[in-house]
């Protein structure tokens, strides 16, 4: 029996053996074949086929499916480089094809001019032959030519900005009146890689009327130059008129330009509501607004220079306008609803046809408007409740970007003239509107005011309900004064509005 | 031993006896209905078994293995054929069941693959999928 047992050992162990190497060889009879042939057609570079192939090896042996994805990802792997050589190659000939289009371009545009030319000369030797008092037209004739050959726009259109720099920049400063030039201006900047400049100048057009009643402001002139300048990108290829390295600028600002008109848009329409219903209501009387010392200064001298400071007394707020401001250098500020202004530096009251008689005077000065503001006849001419408008009406949509930035920006302006020392504000300041704290405008607005004035208190207090699209900005000189003051808007509104201190 | 003793020894033998009755029913009940519920999930995966092995078929026309496609088939319907009887007592199985077989029958005959036409040399593979578009 002891002798038996090393051999019954051994024979089990065998059968063992034998029936994993049998079930092993059963488990995938095909799987060799399929693979070695899926191998050979991917080699070949019949991807497909090789895939499908590798698919069908998969179900033939599924404990080996590590190799054959393997091979499959390989093959994926191959297709998409071959993609990106593909994509690569497109790129290069679009891009020559392009640079042929513009070369035809140029070239037919210089053949127009040369033929313009001569026939101007033709007619003008006729011209003389004739009448040699047209001498000196002939001369003017020439220069005009010569300028229609240098035409900034159609330079900026054919994507040769770095020659319409010069040209728009002479044209804008030597003729204060010509916007055209100074809007333009801004492209040519833009395209140059002048970011800031070409920023400040469509910041500074942007509000203004347009010269002629074709746009409403050079907003929407601005995003007409876009459109055009897009359509003539279309043609001579991508990044041929607008580079490619301003590309993401550009969109930024095309796309704040459309929000700003459809902003303008939004305020035209809420003040002939605010118009309709102010005659509706005849004859109550206006509210004596607080009073509240505004100053704003501003300078457009050849450069376009704005200014804008405000100053508010301690006990006092200040109304941003609902709507956006309809240029840097007002001196009036509306309440959101434009009912009310709380001060106004001109004294005369204005009425429709003053108004269109001062757009016609402004357009010749850069259209801008130091003196007067839209919705004054409705101010001084008001007899209507404030309060009971402001209860009743509905309140208007207006975009929210304009009120972040005009939030942004106020604080920005008011935290930087409070804090004179880091970590030491001189005053307080209390701001109270539709804010919504979760937003990233808001989020960041108080990191700064973190960080940069290192004032560690800085938070909000928000309640519950949202009094839509008023803005309120008041400093203070004591923290309790500040507390005040947001307890009697708590009041006043009960839960009808965020409020919060930024100490 | 007198009768009210008899009767009282009478009396406890039945209610074991009744109890024993009782606990025996419900064992059986709750037995019976978990195999119920057992079955009803070995058929559920069977039906997933199936439909994959279906699937594999068409990976295999595809890629034109008809060897292999002829062997899975033949998983395929002996699957069907082991889960017929079950499947015929129960209805959204059976519905389960046929709808597989309609729609891998719709494209074995589909034009736009052919698969019954490039397997025109394999007689196995022809008359699984007959039997499946039964």
């Amino acid at each position: 029996m002891q002798a038996l047992k090393p051999i019954i050992l051994t024979l089990c162990l065998g059968l063992i053996a034998c029936n994993w190497v049998f079930a092993q060889g059963d488990n995938c009879p095909l799987y060799a074949d399929i693979l070695q042939r899926g191998d050979s057609l991917s080699r070949v570079g019949n991807y497909v086929a090789a895939i499908k192939t590798y698919r069908a090896a998969r179900v033939a042996c599924p404990s080996k499916v590590y190799e054959t994805d393997m091979r499959v990802e390989r093959i994926v792997y191959r297709l998409v480089q071959m993609r990106e050589q593909a994509i690569q190659r497109r790129d290069e000939v679009l891009q020559k094809i392009a640079l042929m289009e513009k070369d035809l371009q140029r070239a037919r545009f210089n053949e127009e001019v040369a033929e313009r030319r001569e026939r101007l000369l033709r007619q003008a030797n006729e011209q003389e032959r004739t009448d040699p008092a047209l001498v000196e037209k002939k001369a003017t004739a020439l220069v005009e030519t010569q300028l229609e050959q240098k035409d900034p726009w159609d330079l900026l259109r054919t994507g040769h900005y770095q020659e319409a720099l010069p040209l728009l920049e002479a044209s804008a400063f030597n003729d204060l009146q010509d916007s055209l030039s100074m809007m333009r201006l801004a492209h040519a900047n833009l395209f140059n890689g002048r970011i800031e400049v070409a920023e400040s100048i469509y910041r500074v057009l942007k509000p203004l009327p347009y010269r002629t009643g074709k746009y409403k402001s050079f907003a929407e002139a601005y995003l007409a130059d876009f459109n055009a300048l897009e359509n003539a990108e279309g043609i001579l290829g991508n990044g041929a008129v607008i580079p490619v390295a301003v590309r993401e600028a550009y969109l930024r600002i095309r796309a704040d330009l459309e929000n700003y008109a459809q902003a303008l848009d939004l305020a035209e329409q809420e003040r002939k509501k605010s118009k309709e219903l102010a005659k509706e209501l005849g004859p109550e009387k206006v509210e004596q607004p607080d009073p509240v010392v505004v100053d704003n200064t501003v300078k457009v001298d050849n450069k376009v220079e704005v200014d804008n400071t405000v100053k508010v007394d301690n006990s006092s707020a200040v109304l941003l306008p609902n709507e956006p401001v309809q240029s840097n250098s007002d001196t009036t500020q509306h309440d959101p609803n434009g009912n009310a202004a709380l001060t106004d530096v001109t004294p005369a009251p204005l009425n429709d046809t003053n108004d269109s008689v001062n757009l016609e005077k402004n357009t010749s000065n850069l259209e801008a408007s130091t003196s007067t503001k839209e919705g004054s006849p409705l101010r001084n001419n008001a007899t209507h409740s404030r309060s009971k408008l402001e209860e009743d009406r509905p309140l208007p949509p207006t975009p929210e970007f304009v009120m972040k930035n005009l939030i942004n920006t106020e604080l920005d302006n008011k935290t930087t003239r409070t804090v004179k020392k880091a970590g030491e504000p001189s005053s307080y300041i209390v701001f109270i509107g539709d804010f919504d704290l979760n937003d990233y405008y808001a989020q960041r607005t108080l990191k700064k005011v973190r960080d940069q004035y290192g004032i560690m208190e800085a938070r909000i207090r928000y309640f519950s309900e949202v009094l839509k699209y008023r803005i309120v900005l008041a400093e203070f000189a004591t923290k309790e004064e500040a507390a005040q003051y947001t307890l009697n808007y708590e009041q006043k509104y009960r839960e009808r509005v965020w409020m919060g201190v930024l100490y | 031993m007198n009768v009210r003793s008899k009767i009282q020894a009478l009396n406890i033998a039945l209610g074991v006896l009744l109890v024993v009755i009782l606990g025996l029913g419900l064992s059986s009940f709750f037995t019976t209905s978990k195999l119920k519920k057992t079955k009803d999930e070995a058929l559920k995966q069977n039906l997933y078994l199936f439909e994959r092995s279906m699937e594999d078929v068409r990976t295999c026309l595809d890629a034109e293995e008809y060897k292999l496609a002829k062997i899975r088939l033949a998983e395929a319907l002996r699957l069907l054929k082991e889960n017929q009887k079950a499947a015929n007592r129960n209805q959204a199985v059976q519905q389960s069941f046929d709808s597989i077989c309609k729609k891998y029958c719709r494209i074995w005959n589909s034009s736009e693959w052919g698969y019954s036409y490039r397997a025109s040399d394999y007689p196995e593979l022809q008359k699984g999928f007959e039997s499946i578009c039964q």
